[in-house]
């Protein structure tokens, strides 16, 4: 059993990849900006308090602008939080905008036709989409990338702004520079309620988002609408509550917006960890994953070893007991004598094929299969191989059916091969199933001819869809897994297949019936064979 | 007559070998040699035909005493018998010079005709096989000196920083290791993976696993 290393490194924060921002820089960025802000929105500016100093309200909408700005640029960099909170980072944008457009540079430049209107009809407008797109947050919908999603607001916001701007601004409600609290219109009313609704939605939906997910940018969002949502009462019923330059609407606005960057702040924190850990449970994954390795190959090391010493070691006292036995056979014994020397150097002799083959196995990886082709006439191989089959368990009986030809083969390797197959159908198929050897010449038209030899059976085919599978070194078919076997058999076969320039494939590996058929190169006529 | 000399560790092999020769029609040994010696194997076969040389021998290597061997005058024509299958080492034998490579599991009629072809002034050394040798044995030449060159290149405390860097440890736990800096470390980093052309340190950690220029962790 393997154990996971329980010591693990703690990696440097600093250099958590995949991320456009550094966590740790946006944290303490985030910090920093929340601090900025509450000192702006409440401390008294130039001697007076802040809520009747002119100039502090072009600082308040400053510092919003640019805290809406950074947190849904710093959302949006991190990428955190998932795809569906894009709409939570255009709604930021919205926002961030709108102070930017009718509170800062109205106030800084003087722009014909905006810094004379002291209506509050574009932030209003602002509050509907940005209320939509809260609630499309908590909705999940729709799934777009941010950019888009952005892009959309932006252009909505754009075009209804103009158009408040250009036609409807007389209506507007709420004159900011009143001292005295007008009196509340219908339209104003409407104006005020729709967001309150939109905001109040979103915040439910919020909340569901964060008892499903537990973000902590979800449960934040859900307080700053439910605030958003009261200031939307608050500023129908007391368009200015406090004033003249800040209204009680406009602390209760600049507290959600804390109340947002508080989220946002804490869902850097929470993305960081998150990394953190997944970095950590990557790395000990890598780690168990080395290990795993790293053991394998000592097994696989150890195993070619072992069979390289016993080889090694059997070579020398086996060709001893075959010099020996063919020197006693070389001389004149007495019968038995003889009988047993004989014995001695057909046994030594098996030894020695035996360490071949194990040497071989050793071999397979490193390099191709040793074959030895020579010319050699097809159906008799075919009739030895059908020998065997009959033999094996299952009383199988195999038949051959195959027009004669001279084919360059290594009659061992191809033996093997066809009795690798013919045991296979007798091991996966009922008792008594024909096994069918057929080989004929198979001439198509745009490649040379060659000899194809078949092995099939009526058994229940192989079951896959994909026949490569099944070439896979010590990949067994699903039928396979309830019969013995190393999986190398019919590995084995495409690596002899291979080593004779010739092909193997299954026809239809997914259907009944196991049909294996071996294409061999016709020799070439010159006579010019390899060796 | 042809002389044979065979060297050889296993003396019953050694011995059931020159037992088989001594029944074959003009070939007598004339010695036989127990270790890998190169001088003692020069000296051993002065007057011989054919050396039979087994490549793994205690005192020496195979190779070195075909190599010996082929540099006396007249040159001693050598059958390399062995156990081994790596094509390496078969490689190495027959670049010093070997006449014929057989193997310990073959026939005794293929050793003694590999015996009489060598001492005709023949080889055996089929040329498919022959070459999948050789380039094994270039192959494995071509990777050492890659990676004794890559070896060469580094300083020694470049060496132990990547030591740590295979283990994933940063430069602040390298310096606390090593002692310095991980400023220094830093740029030793930066000096090792020049030198690796590593364009990061997991490639210049993949690199020195490769050249086995490190121990894997």
């Amino acid at each position: 059993m393997l154990t996971r290393t329980p010591r693990l490194r703690r990696p440097r924060p600093g250099t958590i990849t995949g991320s456009l921002v550094d966590l740790v820089v946006a944290e303490r960025l985030l910090v920093g900006l929340l601090i900025v802000f509450t000192v702006a929105t409440l401390a008294p500016a130039g001697g007076v308090p802040a809520v009747v100093a002119p100039e502090a309200r072009v600082a308040l909408e400053t510092t919003r602008f640019l805290v809406t700005f950074a947190t849904a640029g710093l959302l949006g960099g991190l990428g955190g939080g998932g795809n569906h909170r894009s709409g939570f980072i255009a709604a930021l944008i919205v926002l961030g905008l709108t102070d930017l457009w009718f509170g800062v540079i109205p106030n800084v430049v003087d722009v014909p036709g905006l810094s004379d209107r002291s209506t509050a009809l574009p932030w209003v407008t602002a509050r509907q989409i940005a209320g939509v797109l809260f609630v499309l947050v908590g909705l999940e919908w729709p799934r777009w990338p941010t950019a888009r999603l952005v892009g959309a607001a932006v252009g909505v916001f754009t075009l209804l702004e103009l158009t408040v701007l250009t036609t409807i601004s007389p209506l507007g409600p709420g004159r900011l520079e009143s001292t005295v609290a007008p009196p509340v219109s219908a339209t104003q009313l409407v104006l005020e309620v729709v967001p309150l609704v939109l905001f109040a939605v979103g915040a439910a939906l919020a909340r569901r988002l964060y008892d499903r997910d537990g973000q902590p940018v979800d449960r934040w969002l859900a307080s700053a609408l439910m605030v958003g949502a009261f200031t939307q009462i608050h500023e129908a019923a007391f368009p200015v509550g406090l004033g003249p330059v800040i209204s009680t609407a406009d602390l209760l606005r600049a507290g959600s917006t804390l109340l947002l960057l508080t989220g946002a702040a804490l869902q850097v924190v929470q993305l960081r960890r998150d990394r953190t850990r997944a970095l950590e449970l990557s790395q000990a994954d890598l780690r168990e994953l080395r290990e795993v390795s790293n053991r394998l190959q000592d097994y696989v090391a150890q195993e070619a070893s072992f069979r390289s010493v016993v080889t090694h070691e059997l070579a020398t006292p086996v060709a001893t007991i075959s010099a020996y036995a063919h020197v006693l056979n070389a001389g004149d014994l007495t019968p038995p004598a003889d009988a047993a020397a004989r014995t001695i150097e057909a046994e030594a002799r098996r030894l020695r094929v035996l360490i071949e083959r194990m040497d071989e196995l050793t071999g397979l990886d490193a390099d191709a299969l040793n074959v030895e082709p020579r010319p050699l006439s097809v159906v008799p191989l075919l009739h030895e191989a059908a020998a065997f089959g009959r033999a094996l368990p299952g009383n199988h009986p195999v038949t051959v059916r195959a027009e004669d030809q001279v084919l360059d083969v290594d009659p061992t390797r191809v033996s093997q091969t066809l009795r690798n197959l013919i045991a296979n159908g007798a091991r996966y198929t009922p008792n008594g199933t024909v096994i069918q050897l057929a080989g004929r010449v198979v001439s198509l038209p745009d490649a040379p001819p060659v000899y194809e030899i078949t092995v099939s059976d009526d058994g229940p085919g192989f079951g896959v869809q994909d026949a490569d599978e099944l070439f896979q070194k010590y990949r067994r078919g699903p039928a396979a897994t309830q019969v013995d076997g190393t999986g190398l058999g019919l590995w084995i076969v495409r690596e002899v297949m291979r080593a004779h320039d010739g092909t193997v494939t299954i026809v239809d590996p997914a259907g009944p019936g196991a049909r294996v058929r071996l294409c061999f190169p016709l020799p070439r006529p010159t006579g010019n064979q390899r060796t | 007559m042809t002389r044979i000399l065979i060297v050889e560790d296993h003396t019953s092999f050694r011995q059931a070998l020159a037992a088989v020769l001594s029944l074959e029609e003009g070939l007598t040994v004339t010695g036989q040699l127990g270790t890998g010696d190169p001088d003692e194997a020069v000296a051993a076969a002065a007057g011989v035909d054919v050396a039979i040389v087994d490549l793994e021998l205690p005192g020496g290597d195979g190779a070195g005493v075909v190599r010996a061997l082929a540099q006396v005058d007249p040159p001693v024509r050598c059958v390399v018998l062995t156990g081994l299958r790596d094509d390496r080492e078969l490689g190495r034998a027959i670049e010093a010079g070997a006449a014929a490579v057989i193997t310990k599991t073959a026939e005794m009629d293929v050793i003694v005709d590999a015996v009489r072809t060598v001492a005709a002034g023949g080889s055996v050394l089929p040329a498919e096989v022959t070459s999948r040798r050789l380039r094994a044995l270039a192959r494995d030449r071509e990777r050492r000196w890659r990676s004794a060159l890559l070896a060469e290149q580094l300083t020694p405390r470049e060496m132990e920083v990547l030591e740590h860097l295979v283990y994933g440890q940063n430069n602040t736990q390298i310096g606390t290791y090593l002692g310095i800096s991980p400023e220094t470390v830093q740029t030793h980093v930066r000096n090792l993976m020049s030198k690796l052309s590593a364009s990061s340190r997991l490639e210049a950690v993949s690199l020195a696993l490769q050249h086995e220029l490190v121990a894997p962790p």
